[in-house]
């Protein structure tokens, strides 16, 4: 019977968003190792909250908003470009977006990984608690926005004010960056970085030469107020 | 003597000028020391906001029939969230206990204030930085907060809850997100948060995944298909321009509408922002309810309401309002001991004394409750603390029953607006209540309906 119900595919087409997430829940609980979402259609909310380890879940077309928040342990595939707030407060799994992917992409993550083949929106990783988001293409305004613990990688450019406000954390920049946000500085890429760097994008299926890529940390300077740093202070609140 | 001479020395008694009074030296010297904003916890201290206390109970005599004060039957069952969900929350009485954050708070307080909520039949809310584990232990209706910020965000802990709420903004700081100085931000604390121990935690007031009302709405869906559509999803707003605000929750899909007044209480806030943004509950109750009322929605979806409930009156007047229940912070903090007078020489070291205290941001809290320090925490003992909460609870609960009463009513929901007058021409003129010997109000259609009342009545004598 389980061996039958490893793999499972369900049309979307004619279903409500919850009666496809209730098939891709009642079905992980009959023991299906890989659902195929068949026809997703951009639609929101898909996949979300999922609780399962050793699970596969494929949305064959694109997806829209909050594809995949709030897991834990699910693998889940885009084969498409997928709306905001992909993986959203994920705690751990792997997403892997075979497109573009919105705004707030990989927003607030305490542990995983999220791999966007395309380029995302405004503030990828933004509040990142943990965990691994990876960009083969460019990032929009403010990657990395009080990102707080884990590591973003972005293979392409980055737009304005990246890292702004984070508090610890490391993002690292192959392209060219347009301008850093308040507080993030740039740091010396080391050996260990690129050895990290290379299993990370390795992970992805990416060859790249990472020898380019910038390092950027939190310089701290907005962890305690303080008044010799008028100017800081002043654009940070 | 010289012009220049003159100093009238023992002519005058001391007069403090009202444009530069003491508070308002003292704090342009702080802020010359500080460089930055002022910080402070507890409530406001601006003067002159209409409130509730404006507003009085016109019980039954001889146009009325009262219930027995003290012995008759008044229902005081609520039940929030019975727009979309399927399991909406039913408490024993119309209050609720207001979010307030561990980390703010300490581990003993939101303990207390979950064993005293669970006596009661009432639900605790999370707060900014995550459920606190001993608190849900103690708890039967948990409401788990979806903050901005997202710390201590945990999608199981999401799914014990009986409620979900997102939280837009507060009635301390509409607009701007919650402050947590480093001085709380202990080793748990930081974990718990994910941050470095000691930072001055400045939250944000913009989600990480939606911006509008039209994304709130996709948020609500989201936070629906996570739960399975089984618990009521909250919408909690700082009162500003809450007409507007309530149509567009509403419009978004809320089950029930949190709304916290400018009075609403905080562990830290700006006191420009304190002071100086938002709108009294009063107001943003009676602007909330016409907001509902014009999109037929009153009954459908509830409302909440707080900032500065004091009592059992204020509830009571809440409700006549309109409001579903009341929430409560403040008051619940008071009743946990906050501002009482024990260890004065603490206050003293904080330079204020009890009943004048409002340092809940320093982590110095006295009585042990807006603490992180292990040993200013023990000073809160948890089962007397959680009596002396339940106790004042039950004290709300029976001062409502008796203003339901004395007005004839036998559920608390059943009190109304014409059970009131106005105290003053400005509570008559937000609620649209008459003002006490009066039976008229100023509001603006009130006025047109009575000049076309008398103008028909003018042409019907011409007839
Ligand atoms: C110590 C403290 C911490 C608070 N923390 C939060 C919070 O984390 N999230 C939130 O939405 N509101 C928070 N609030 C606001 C309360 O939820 C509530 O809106 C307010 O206390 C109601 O006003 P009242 O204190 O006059 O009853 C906090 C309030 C206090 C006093
Ligand atoms: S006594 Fe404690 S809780 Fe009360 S105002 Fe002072 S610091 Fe805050």
């Amino acid at each position: 019977m389980v061996a039958e119900m490893t793999a499972v595919t369900v049309e979307a087409q004619d279903l409500e968003t919850r009666e496809v997430n209730r098939a891709i829940k009642r079905s992980i609980a009959d023991g299906a190792k890989e659902i195929h979402v068949l026809h997703p259609a951009g639609r929101h909310s898909f996949a979300v909250a999922l609780r399962a380890d050793d699970v596969k879940v494929v949305f064959e077309g694109p997806t829209g908003w909050y594809t995949a928040g709030m897991n834990f342990g699910p693998h889940v595939v885009i084969e498409g470009n997928t709306g905001w707030g992909v993986g959203e407060c994920m705690m751990g799994g792997r997403i892997e977006v075979l497109g573009h992917a919105g705004s707030g992409t990989a927003a607030s993550i305490r542990g995983g990984l999220v791999y966007v083949q395309g380029d995302t929106g405004a503030r990828a990783g933004i509040a990142m608690k943990g965990g691994a988001l990876v960009v083969g293409g460019d990032s929009g305004y403010m990657t990395g926005f009080m990102m707080q613990r884990g590591t973003i990688v972005i293979c392409g450019d980055a737009a304005d004010g990246i890292g702004d406000s984070m508090y610890e954390g490391t993002i690292y920049v192959g392209g060219s960056i347009a301008s850093r946000g308040a507080d993030a500085e740039i740091e010396e890429v080391t050996d260990e970085d690129r050895v990290l760097l290379k299993q990370m994008l390795g992970d992805v299926g990416i060859d790249e030469n990472v020898d380019g890529f910038t390092k950027i940390v939190s310089g701290r300077k907005l962890w305690n107020f303080s008044t010799k740093e008028p100017e800081l202070w002043k654009s940070a609140l | 003597m010289t012009e220049s001479d003159e100093r009238h020395e023992g002519l005058f008694t001391l007069r403090e000028s009202p444009v530069w009074p003491r508070h308002v030296i003292e704090e342009i010297q702080l802020k010359s020391q500080l460089g930055r904003y002022h910080i402070q916890g507890f409530s406001m201290h601006r003067r002159g906001v209409p409130t509730l206390d404006d507003l009085t109970f016109v019980p039954c005599t001889l146009s009325r029939v009262p219930l027995e004060g003290y012995r008759e039957k008044c229902q005081t069952r609520t039940v929030l969230g019975t727009r979309f969900a399927e399991n909406p929350v039913v408490l024993d009485r119309p209050i609720t206990i207001a979010g307030m954050s561990y980390g703010a708070l300490s581990a003993n307080a939101k303990t207390a204030l979950g064993r005293a909520a669970k006596r009661a039949g009432i639900s605790t809310t999370t707060g900014d930085g995550g459920m606190c584990g001993e608190e849900r232990e103690e708890v039967d209706l948990m409401v788990y907060q979806v903050l901005p910020s997202r710390y201590g965000f945990n999608p199981d802990h999401m799914k014990l809850a009986q409620a979900v709420e997102v939280v837009v903004g507060q009635g301390a700081k509409p607009g701007t997100g919650g402050l947590l100085l480093g001085a709380k931000v202990s080793e748990t604390i930081a974990e718990q948060r994910t941050l470095p121990v000691g930072v001055d935690q400045r939250s944000p007031v913009r989600h990480p995944d939606f911006i509008g009302p039209d994304d709130l709405q996709l948020k609500i869906e989201e936070i629906r298909e996570a739960t399975d559509w089984k618990v009521p999803v909250y919408v909690k707003m700082g009162a500003s321009r809450t007409a507007d605000d309530v149509k567009l929750a509403v419009k978004a899909g809320a089950d029930v509408l949190v709304i916290d007044g400018m009075e609403g209480g905080t562990g830290a806030s700006p006191d420009v922002l304190l002071d100086h943004t938002g709108i009294p509950t009063l107001s943003a109750l009676s602007e909330a309810m016409r907001a509902l009322d014009d999109m037929k929605a009153i009954g459908e979806v509830q409302v909440v309401i707080s900032g500065g409930i004091k009592n059992g009156v204020d509830a009571a007047k809440a409700l006549a309002l309109g409001a579903d229940a009341v929430s409560i912070g403040t008051a619940a903090l008071i009743a946990l001991n906050c501002n009482a007078p024990l260890y004065e020489e603490d206050y003293a070291k904080l330079g204020v004394q009890p009943g004048f205290c409002h340092h809940c941001h320093t982590s110095r809290c006295p009585v042990g409750i807006t603490t992180q320090d292990p040993e200013l925490m023990k000073r809160l003992q948890v089962d007397e603390a959680a009596d002396r909460v339940f106790n004042f609870l039950q004290s709300m609960t029976m001062e409502m029953q008796m203003m339901a009463r004395a007005c004839g009513k036998n559920d608390v929901h059943d009190l109304e607006a014409e059970d009131m007058r106005a105290l003053s021409l400005e509570a008559s003129l937000i609620t649209g209540i008459p003002l006490a010997g009066t039976d008229f109000t100023l509001r603006p259609e009130d006025i047109a309906a009575a000049v076309a009342a008398r103008i028909s009545g003018a042409n019907g004598q011409g007839h």
